[in-house]
């Protein structure tokens, strides 16, 4: 009891500053009865009884508030505890359940907003794959690109901190990012991506391209050339900028 | 443990088996155990370089497959006991090369020598990743110009990504910029690369810059290193060369345009 509490003390600030990406699976009670808890554990909890050893879990009360008792909600806890979950706080509940809830040292969140209480009963897959979210992942590349070596950022952005050698060609789906020289291809945006760019500390490229509009060497302002410059597509036209 | 040192440039007649062969002797004449192998199956000319070719009975290709031992097959220079020559097959194709075969042999030198030098065949084929696969060292060979410079640059690209300290993700072969056929009077008209140039577009350390010499053809029509012929230029550099490959750091010379006495004309070229 004290050790679950324990737990709740010290996830409650890490639950708060990242409420909005780091999800707690959160029990939705249509009923604080125990024996429908254990209904719906059950069968869960031996699916993946791994997942569930000592997951702290949110209880959200916003639709058990009918059946409000001053008993249940400290049944329910302990019948959620009973499958190794580790309950941190309540939320939805009632000003009653959320008394009841401190007496419990749990923690009271505040209710949820309409967009993040999908109506699941538990979030329980989710966290696992959620928390390392790869919000568009990068590549670093740090040892130069030689001639006839083709790099390609599959589905993410593309950071060079080595040279690109003339006869390489360097491909990202997302933006490109060059902090060395540039003399081989460089193609960013390749699946169409418009909004795609490229950053180059000293554009010397051999041919560069956004979603497939290309200009090679001979066609490049020699104003831009060996400068640090960007370059986006705007219609069907590349602009080049210096910075 | 021995160290396996593969010459290699991408581009053919830049210099390879002349820098082979004066490595090879250079280290030998430090007192190093050293073995030279010809990969240029079909196409060998280490054997003449090095003032062999009178003296080949069995080959490398004899040795993988088995028909010859490697002691019968290998050649003792007449001028150093300490350094050996192993000649590439005239009469067969280079795909009698395997990576297993060559790898056997190999690791049988390494138990016998210090340096094992590999001359590459020109190209990025079978013979050529062959010479390269289970090199410890590099050294690229390149010419002051810009097709040459492209090749080795293709060249190291695949030494990073095909050889067995790659695919078994061991620590990168260590590579060396070897510049040959320099000539600073031909890069002060704009005609040349420059040594800054090159090492610009390539990011490589440079390990020697090797003057244009007749030194060399020389040398190479009379089957004797080049580095043996300490009078000239180029045999210099390369002694220069070998000595910074043991670790002594020395200043980089030939690198500019000398005005030239009576006897550097004379006897300098």
């Amino acid at each position: 009891m004290s050790a679950g509490t324990q737990t709740s003390t010290t996830s409650v600030p890490a639950a708060d500053l990242k409420s909005g990406t780091f999800t707690l699976p959160t029990l939705c009670m249509s009923g604080l009865d125990p024996d429908a808890i254990d209904k719906l554990l059950f069968d869960r909890v031996a699916r993946a009884p791994n997942f569930f050893r000592n997951t702290p879990v949110v209880i959200d009360l916003t639709n058990s508030h009918d059946t409000e008792d001053n008993g249940d909600l400290a049944l329910a806890i302990g019948a959620i505890r009973g499958y190794g979950l580790v309950p941190v706080g309540v939320r939805g509940a009632t000003k009653r359940q959320n008394d009841q809830a401190r007496i419990m040292e749990l923690a009271v969140f505040p209710p949820s907003r309409p967009a993040t209480t999908p109506t699941l009963h538990t979030r329980a897959p989710k966290p696992e794959s959620t928390p390392p979210l790869p919000e568009l992942a990068t590549k670093i590349i740090r040892t130069p690109v030689r001639s006839g070596q083709r790099i390609y950022a599959k589905g993410c952005n593309l950071i060079l901190l080595a040279q690109v050698s003339s006869g390489a060609e360097v491909v990202a789906d997302g933006h490109v990012h060059a902090y060395a020289p540039i003399r081989g291809r460089v193609l960013a945006g390749v699946l169409g991506n418009k909004s795609a760019l490229i950053f180059c500390k000293d554009l010397n490229a051999e041919l560069i391209s956004i979603a497939g509009h290309y200009k090679v060497n001979e066609d490049l302002d020699p104003r831009f050339m060996g400068r640090l410059i960007s370059v986006s597509l705007d219609g069907n036209t590349l602009i080049f900028k210096k910075l | 443990m021995a160290r396996i040192i593969v010459v290699t440039s991408g581009k053919g007649g830049v210099g390879k088996t002349t820098t082979a062969a004066a490595l090879a002797m250079g280290l030998a004449e430090k007192g190093r155990r050293s073995v030279v192998i010809d990969f240029d199956v079909g196409l060998r000319n280490l054997d003449l370089i090095m003032g062999c070719e009178r003296r080949v009975v069995y080959d490398f290709i004899n040795v993988i497959q088995g028909e010859a031992r490697l002691n019968q097959a290998l050649i003792k220079d007449k001028r150093n006991d300490k350094l050996f020559v192993l000649p590439a097959s005239q009469t067969r194709d280079k795909e009698a090369l395997t990576i297993e075969g060559v790898g056997k042999v190999l690791e049988e030198l390494a138990k016998d020598f210090e340096y094992i030098v590999c001359d590459s065949p020109a190209g990025i084929e079978l013979g050529a990743t062959m010479a390269m696969y289970h090199a410890d060292d590099a050294f690229v060979v390149t010419n002051p110009e810009v097709s040459s410079v492209r090749d080795s640059d293709r060249m190291i690209g695949i030494l990073s990504s095909k050889s067995r300290r790659a695919e078994q993700d061991l620590e990168p072969i260590r590579e060396y910029l070897l510049l040959t056929r320099y000539s600073p009077e031909r890069v002060k008209r704009g005609e040349m690369l420059s040594v800054e140039d090159v090492q610009d577009i390539l990011s490589l350390d440079l390990i020697g810059v090797i003057p244009e010499s007749q030194a060399v053809l020389n040398a190479s029509n009379s089957g004797v290193p080049v580095v043996l012929d300490t009078e000239s230029t180029a045999g210099q550099a390369y002694r220069d060369v070998v000595a910074r490959y043991l670790g002594e750091e020395l200043p980089h010379r030939f690198l500019e345009t000398e005005k030239k006495g009576l006897l550097g004309r004379l006897f300098g070229s």
